[in-house]
C-alpha cells in the first residue's frame, strides 16, 4: 500500500474544493483527490447564476442579500454565516472575474445580473437583479475557471481516486484512505488537515437533478467516524425539473419572466405568493406545484405543470405588471441556450414556442457536516472543532441555507466558504505537526471492500438503491407525515440489513471496478437516507423544505435549533437538538427576527 | 421496443483482445437515453460492463463514446435519434486514439496533457482596477469567444479527428478550442505564448479541415471554425470588435 | 495510439460526414496527381536531352493503359483543385463553416459538371486515334519501362533509409524530420497561395494538352501546335515540344515561362502535400526522416531537371535524332 504525505488534502474537485485548493496550495503542500476528473464535478451543471449584491443594474446591498438568505432559510440559517456569505460574495465574484471567468456583460462592460427566486431589494421588497451570470452555464464557467487556475498554479491532483475512509488518531484527523479506481489499489494520504468538498446526495431520491456520482460519500465517511450530520431533514426539491427525468430547468427561466401554468391555464403562483409570484423561494414554489398536482390541476391530469417562457406569454404578463421590458425569441436563445438545448434534446420541446413540462426534483442538501465560518468541522452544540477536519460546499452545513436555500446561493457558498476554508487550512497546517498514522489505517475499509467484492447474496445494488429511492421520494419528499417517514425509515433499515447480509455484485476484478464502487456508494446513500428520515421524523414542525401534514406550522418556540445526528455504537442514531440557531443579526436589527414568511 | 446493444468489451485483466458482446433489452422507450440502456445492461445483466458517467444530461463530459460509428455523449443521444422500429440495434465502442483501460473507458491522461500544454488559463498580470471592481469588457468582446467557453473536455472532438488517430502527439481540436477561448478573450495577455505552442509541428497545422470535430461536439461548438480562427490569429494577430 | 492500419481502417469505419470523405478524396487525388507529375517531368525533360526516349514515352502514353490513367488524372486534378479552393476559402473565412457541407457537395457537383464535357472531348480524341487502328506499345513493354521508375523510387527510398539510419547512429537523434514552426506556417500559407495560382495554370495546361489537343495530337504531322502558330511538320513528339518552347511573343518564350512557373509551383505544392501525408502516417523517426529526405531530394531533383530542360530547349538536331514514333512501335512489336 502506498502512503502519500501532504499537509492539506482536499477531497472533491468542484467549486468549493478547487477554491480551497487555490488558497491552501499557495502556502502548504496540497493534494486534491477526486473520484472524477475535476471538470466532471457537479458544480458544472449549475445554471442560473451566483448571487452577489454588486448592484450593477440597480441598487443592491449585502444586508438585503443576508436578509433574503435568512428569510429564504425560514430562519434556520445561522445569521452570522448569512452575513459573511452576503458580504464576501461581492469580493468573491469580483475575484472570479479577475481569475478570468467570462461573465455576461452589461452595456457598460460590467458583470451582468438577473433576477432569481427570493432575492429582493429593501428587506423583502421587489425582486432584485443579483444573480451574476454567464448565460445559463454559470456553474460550468466557475468550475472551468477554477480548474484552469489550479493548473496554472500546479496544484497536485489525484484524479479518479475514490476516497473511502477518514483516518482519525484519537481526537485528530490524520488523513484519508482512497482507492485508485484505475487499478483498484488502496492509497493512504497522511495529512495535517483534510477538507471534504464532496457535494450532495441527491441520489437518495428517485427524481433528482443530481449526477449519478452524488452519493454523499464525504458525509457518510465522516459520519461513520463519529462526525455528526446536521439538519439532514432539510433537502431542497427544486420546483422545475424536467418531467420524469429530473434534469434541472434553472430558476433563471422565471427570472427572465417565465411563469408556471396549470392545466386550467392559470398562473397559479399568483395565489401562493401574491407579491413576487413565480419568484418565491423554492420550497414555496415546489409545495405550490405539489398542491396543484394533488388538486388534479396537473397538465392533462398528469404529475406535471407547465413552465412557459414563450415570448408571447412572458410579454403578456410583463405588460400586465406594467413593465416596459419585452423579450423575443432571440433574447431567450442568448440568455438560456442550454435550457433550450436540454428541452429540444430530451423532450423534443422547443421552449421558444411551447411550454416545458416540469415537476419538483430532488436538488440540494441544506444539511451536512456542521462547520464554523472557517470551514472547520464542529462536532457538538457548542461548536467544538475537530482538529484537522474541514468541510465546504454542499456537503458542509455552515449553516447559511437554513431550512431552504435560495437560488444562486449555492455557488456563492462554494466560493465564499471554499476560500475561507482554504485560507484557514493553510494557516492551521503551518502551525501543526503531522500526527502519526495509526497501525493499518486502511484495514477496516479494505475488509469492507473485500466483503462486497466476494459477497454471494441475492440482491443486486441497483435493486436496493431503486427501492430506497422510491420510498424516500414517496415519504421523505416535498410533503411528509409521521407514518410515511416511519415507513421510509423502516424500509431503509431493512435495506441496510440486506446490504450487509444479502448483497451480490458481478465484477470481482481490480481494474476500474465500478460495480464495486457503486455498491460502496449505495452504502453511503443508505446511511444518509436513514439519518435524513430519522432527523425528519423527529422534527415536529414545518419549516422550509421540511413540510409536514401533521405539523403544518413552524414552531419557533421549540425548533429554532439545528439537528445533529450521531452514529451510536450499536449501529443506531442519536439525535441532538441542543444547537441553537445563531441570531446575531436579529439582536441588532428587528427585521432579522423570525416572523411569518410571505412572498 | 426491443434494443440490441452491441458493445465492444475489453478487460485487460482477463481478455487477450477486445471482442463484441450483444445484450438485448426489452421495454425500451424511444426517448430513453443510450446511457440509461448502458445502465440497464450493467445493472440488470452484467455488472462488469464499465463506462464513465456522471451528470447524465450532457454537461459533465464523462460519457463520450462511439455510438453507431460516431462520437457522442451516451447521455445526450436518445434511442429515437438513432433508429426507430420494433427492434433497434445500437453499436457502442470506446473513443479511438486513446488507450482503452477497460470496456468503454479510455485513458484520458494524454488528452489532458494536450489540454494543459496550451496554457488553458487566464493570464493577466496588469494591476487590478483601482476601484476594486471587475475588469470591464464590452458585450461584443465577450461574445467573441463565447462559443469556445462551452467546452466540457469530453474528448469527442479530438477522438473523432483522423489527424489525431494518426498521430497522438497532435494537440487536437479540444486543446485548440481551449486556446481559442483565451486567445480571443480581450482581457487575456498570453495569446502570443499560446500561439507559439500551437505553431509547433504538433499544433494547429495538423488540422486538415475535415470537420469531424464540429459534427462530434455535443455542445455544438463550431470547433473547426475556432481552429481556423486560431490559424488566422497566427497570420494577422488578434483583433477585437471593440477597442478597450 | 492507433497504428497506421487501424488509422486507415477506422477512417473508413468512422461515420464522419461529407467533410471526412472530401478529405479522404483530397488525399487520394493529390497523391495520384503527384505520381503522374514525377513521371511527366522526367519524360518531358527527355525531349531536351534524350529525344528518342521521349518518343518512346509518348508512344506509351498513347497506349490504352495510359489512356485510362489520363482520364483518372484529369478527374484527380479537377476534384483536388475545387476541393482545395473550398478548404482555402474556409481557412480564410472561418465564419462560413456552416456552409462547408454544402460546399463539399458543390465540389462534387462541379467536378462532375466539368468532367462530363472534358471527358467527351477526350473521348473524341481517343475515338479518332483508335479508329485508325494504330500500332500500340505492348503491356509487357510498358511494365518493363515503367518498372525502371519503380526501381528508381525504391532505390532512392532505400538510399534515404540507409542515410537516415547512419544519421541516427551518428547524431543519436530520436526525432523525425521537423520543420521549424515558422516554416511550417509558411508552407501552410504556400499551399493555399500556390493552390490558387496553380488553378488557372493547370487548367490551361490540361485544356491545351489533354482536351483541345490530346496526347495523340503530339505525333500528328502537319497539325498546328496548340498555343502556337507553328506547324509540326515532322509529326514527331519532340518537334511538338520544341514548337511550343520556341514560340515567341514580344520576344518572350511564353510557354517556357508558363511551364517554368507551373513546374515550380506544382512540384513544391505536390511534394509538400506528400510530406504532409508522410508526417501524418510515418511516425517512426528513422523512416520519417528518410521519407522526408527523399521528398526534399525528389522535389529539388525534379525542379532542377525540369528547369534544365526548359533552358536547353529542343533544337533541330533533336528532330533528327528522335525516332519516328511509328518506327518505334514497329520495332517494339518485334
Amino acid at each position: 500500500m502506498q502512503t502519500h504525505q501532504y499537509e492539506a488534502v482536499i477531497i472533491g474537485a468542484g467549486g468549493a474544493g478547487l477554491m480551497a485548493a487555490l488558497y491552501a496550495s499557495r502556502h502548504v503542500k496540497t493534494a486534491v483527490i477526486s473520484k472524477l476528473y475535476p471538470t466532471r464535478s457537479h458544480t458544472g451543471t449549475a445554471q442560473g447564476g451566483i448571487g452577489a449584491a454588486l448592484g450593477n443594474l440597480e441598487e443592491d446591498r449585502p444586508e438585503w442579500h443576508a436578509f433574503d438568505t435568512v428569510k429564504g432559510g425560514d430562519y434556520l440559517s445561522d445569521q452570522d454565516a448569512a452575513l459573511v456569505l452576503a458580504e464576501e460574495a461581492v469580493s468573491a465574484v469580483i475575484e472570479l472575474e479577475h481569475l478570468g471567468l467570462p461573465f455576461d456583460r452589461t452595456s457598460e462592460g460590467r458583470i451582468s445580473q438577473r433576477r432569481f427566486g427570493g432575492h429582493t431589494s429593501g428587506f423583502g421588497g421587489s425582486p432584485v437583479r443579483r444573480a451574476c451570470h454567464a448565460a445559463d452555464r454559470t456553474g460550468h464557467m466557475i468550475l472551468q475557471t477554477l480548474y484552469q487556475q489550479c493548473i496554472k498554479n500546479d496544484v497536485m491532483f489525484f484524479d479518479e481516486y475514490h476516497v473511502i475512509d477518514l483516518i482519525r488518531s484519537g481526537d485528530t484527523v490524520v488523513g484519508v484512505v482512497a482507492i485508485n479506481i484505475n487499478d483498484g489499489k488502496l492509497h493512504v494520504f497522511h495529512s495535517k488537515a483534510v477538507l471534504f468538498a464532496t457535494g450532495g446526495w441527491g441520489k437518495v431520491w428517485e427524481i433528482t437533478s443530481n449526477a449519478h456520482t452524488l452519493t454523499g460519500d464525504g458525509n457518510a465517511i465522516t459520519y461513520r467516524r463519529g462526525v455528526p450530520m446536521q439538519d439532514m431533514e432539510f433537502f431542497q426539491f427544486h420546483p422545475t425539473g424536467i418531467y420524469k427525468m429530473g434534469i434541472l430547468i434553472t430558476e433563471g427561466v422565471r427570472g427572465e419572466g417565465g411563469v408556471l401554468i396549470n392545466d386550467r391555464g392559470e398562473r397559479f403562483m399568483e395565489r401562493y405568493a401574491p407579491s413576487i409570484k413565480d419568484l418565491a423561494s423554492r420550497d414555496v414554489v415546489s409545495r405550490a406545484i405539489y398542491l396543484e398536482l394533488e388538486a388534479g390541476r396537473g397538465i392533462k391530469g398528469r404529475r406535471y405543470v407547465h413552465l412557459d417562457v414563450t415570448p408571447e406569454t412572458v410579454n403578456r404578463y410583463l405588460a400586465e405588471a406594467g413593465e416596459d421590458r419585452r423579450i423575443d425569441a432571440e433574447y431567450i436563445e442568448t440568455r438560456l441556450p442550454d435550457i433550450l438545448d436540454f428541452c429540444r434534446t430530451y423532450l423534443g420541446v422547443d421552449p421558444v414556442k411551447e411550454p416545458m413540462p416540469v415537476q419538483p426534483t430532488a436538488h440540494y442538501g441544506m444539511g451536512g457536516i456542521p462547520t464554523d465560518l472557517d470551514g472547520r468541522a464542529v462536532i457538538d452544540g457548542s461548536r467544538t472543532p475537530l482538529p484537522g477536519l474541514y468541510a465546504a460546499g454542499e456537503c458542509a452545513c455552515v449553516s447559511v441555507h437554513g431550512a431552504n436555500r435560495l437560488g444562486t446561493n449555492s455557488l456563492t457558498d462554494l466560493i465564499v466558504f471554499g476560500r475561507r476554508s482554504g485560507k484557514h487550512m493553510a494557516e492551521y497546517c503551518q502551525g501543526a505537526d503531522f500526527v502519526p498514522l495509526p497501525d493499518n489505517p486502511a484495514g477496516e475499509v479494505e475488509a469492507e471492500l473485500q466483503r462486497i467484492c466476494t459477497a454471494s447474496g441475492s440482491r443486486k445494488p441497483y435493486e436496493i438503491r431503486a427501492e430506497m429511492q422510491q420510498i424516500m421520494m414517496k415519504h421523505v419528499g416535498v410533503f411528509r407525515t409521521a407514518s410515511g417517514m416511519q415507513e421510509a425509515l423502516d424500509t431503509v433499515r431493512r435495506l441496510q440489513e440486506q446490504f450487509k447480509t444479502d448483497l451480490v455484485i458481478d465484477d470481482r476484478g481490480q481494474r476500474f471496478n465500478t460495480d464495486l464502487l457503486e455498491a460502496w456508494e449505495l452504502g453511503c446513500l443508505l446511511d444518509i437516507a436513514e439519518v435524513t428520515a430519522a432527523s425528519a421524523l423527529a422534527r415536529q414542525e414545518s419549516r422550509g423544505a421540511h413540510s409536514r401534514d401533521d405539523f403544518p406550522k413552524r414552531d419557533d418556540e421549540k425548533w429554532m435549533v439545528h439537528t445533529l445526528a450521531y452514529p451510536t455504537d450499536d449501529g443506531g442514531i442519536r439525535l441532538d437538538h441542543n444547537k441553537p440557531v445563531d441570531m446575531s443579526l436579529a439582536e441588532k436589527d428587528e427585521r432579522f427576527k423570525a416572523k411569518e414568511r410571505v412572498y | 421496443m426491443r434494443v440490441t446493444m452491441r458493445i465492444r468489451r475489453f478487460n485487460p485483466e482477463k481478455d487477450q483482445k477486445p471482442y463484441w458482446a450483444d445484450y438485448t433489452l426489452d421495454q425500451v422507450e424511444p426517448n430513453d437515453r443510450v446511457l440509461e440502456l448502458l445502465h440497464r445492461v450493467k445493472w440488470e445483466q452484467d455488472g462488469t460492463l464499465s463506462f464513465r458517467r456522471s451528470c447524465a444530461h450532457g454537461v459533465c463530459g464523462s460519457d463520450g463514446m462511439r455510438i453507431n460509428g460516431v462520437n457522442r455523449l451516451a447521455c445526450k443521444v436518445l434511442v429515437n435519434a438513432l433508429d426507430s422500429g420494433d427492434h433497434v440495434k445500437i453499436q457502442i465502442e470506446p473513443m479511438l486514439g486513446l488507450h482503452v483501460i477497460k470496456d468503454l473507458i479510455v485513458d484520458m491522461e494524454p488528452f489532458f496533457e494536450h489540454y494543459r500544454s496550451v496554457m488553458p488559463y487566464f493570464v493577466n498580470d496588469d494591476p487590478l482596477p483601482e476601484d476594486g471592481r471587475e475588469r470591464l469588457q464590452s458585450p461584443a468582446n465577450r461574445a467573441q469567444f463565447d462559443d469556445t467557453t462551452k467546452c466540457i473536455l469530453c474528448a469527442c472532438c479530438t477522438t473523432s479527428c483522423p489527424s489525431f488517430w494518426a498521430n497522438g502527439d497532435y494537440v487536437g481540436p479540444a486543446a485548440i478550442v481551449q486556446a481559442h477561448r483565451f486567445i480571443y478573450d480581450s482581457r487575456d495577455n498570453a495569446a502570443a505564448e499560446r500561439l507559439k505552442v500551437l505553431r509547433e509541428p504538433d499544433g494547429v497545422w495538423r488540422c486538415r479541415t475535415i470537420f469531424n470535430c464540429t459534427s462530434a461536439c455535443p455542445r455544438e461548438i463550431e470547433v473547426t471554425r475556432a481552429i481556423a480562427e486560431v490559424k488566422a490569429a497566427m497570420r494577422r494577430g488578434v483583433k477585437h470588435p471593440d477597442p478597450e | 495510439m492507433a497504428t497506421l492500419v487501424t488509422t486507415v481502417t477506422e477512417t473508413l469505419r468512422y461515420r464522419g460526414k461529407i467533410g471526412q470523405w472530401s478529405w479522404v478524396l483530397h488525399r487520394v487525388t493529390g497523391l495520384g496527381t503527384v505520381l503522374f507529375l514525377v513521371l511527366h517531368i522526367i519524360d518531358t525533360s527527355w525531349a531536351a536531352f534524350y529525344p528518342d526516349l521521349y518518343a518512346e514515352a509518348i508512344a506509351e502514353y498513347q497506349s490504352p493503359l495510359f489512356t485510362l490513367g489520363e482520364f483518372a488524372l484529369i478527374a484527380c486534378v479537377v476534384y483536388h483543385a475545387f476541393n482545395g479552393l473550398r478548404v482555402t476559402l474556409l481557412d480564410y473565412k472561418p465564419e462560413w463553416w456552416a456552409y462547408q457541407q454544402r460546399a463539399a457537395a458543390i465540389v462534387f457537383g462541379a467536378t462532375t459538371i466539368v468532367l462530363i464535357p472534358t471527358f467527351g472531348f477526350m473521348l473524341s480524341h481517343v475515338a479518332d486515334f483508335y479508329g485508325e487502328d494504330p500500332d500500340l506499345v505492348s503491356v509487357g513493354d510498358i511494365i518493363e519501362t515503367q518498372s525502371q521508375f519503380v526501381i528508381g523510387f525504391v532505390a532512392i527510398i532505400a538510399a534515404a533509409l540507409i542515410l537516415s539510419a547512419l544519421y541516427g547512429l551518428v547524431s543519436r537523434s530520436r526525432s523525425g524530420f521537423v520543420l521549424p514552426g515558422r516554416l511550417e506556417a509558411a508552407m501552410w500559407l504556400f499551399m493555399r497561395l500556390s493552390g490558387v495560382l496553380i488553378l488557372p495554370l493547370v487548367f490551361g495546361h490540361l485544356g491545351m494538352m489533354h482536351v483541345i489537343q490530346g496526347v495523340f495530337d503530339i505525333t500528328g504531322g502537319g497539325i498546328e501546335v496548340v498555343g502556337t502558330d507553328i506547324v509540326n511538320d515532322s509529326g514527331k513528339a519532340v518537334e511538338f515540344v520544341g514548337a511550343r518552347w520556341d514560340m515567341l511573343v514580344a520576344g518572350v518564350a511564353i510557354w517556357r515561362v508558363y511551364d517554368a512557373l507551373l513546374l515550380a509551383l506544382v512540384v513544391i505544392h505536390g511534394f509538400n502535400g506528400l510530406r504532409t501525408v508522410i508526417n501524418d502516417y510515418a511516425l517512426q523517426p528513422l523512416i520519417n526522416r528518410a521519407l522526408n529526405w527523399a521528398v526534399v531530394f525528389g522535389a529539388i531533383a525534379l525542379i532542377v531537371l525540369g528547369t534544365a530542360a526548359l533552358l536547353e530547349g529542343v533544337d533541330e538536331t533533336a528532330y533528327d535524332i528522335a525516332v519516328d514514333i511509328n518506327e518505334t512501335t514497329a520495332s517494339a512489336a518485334y
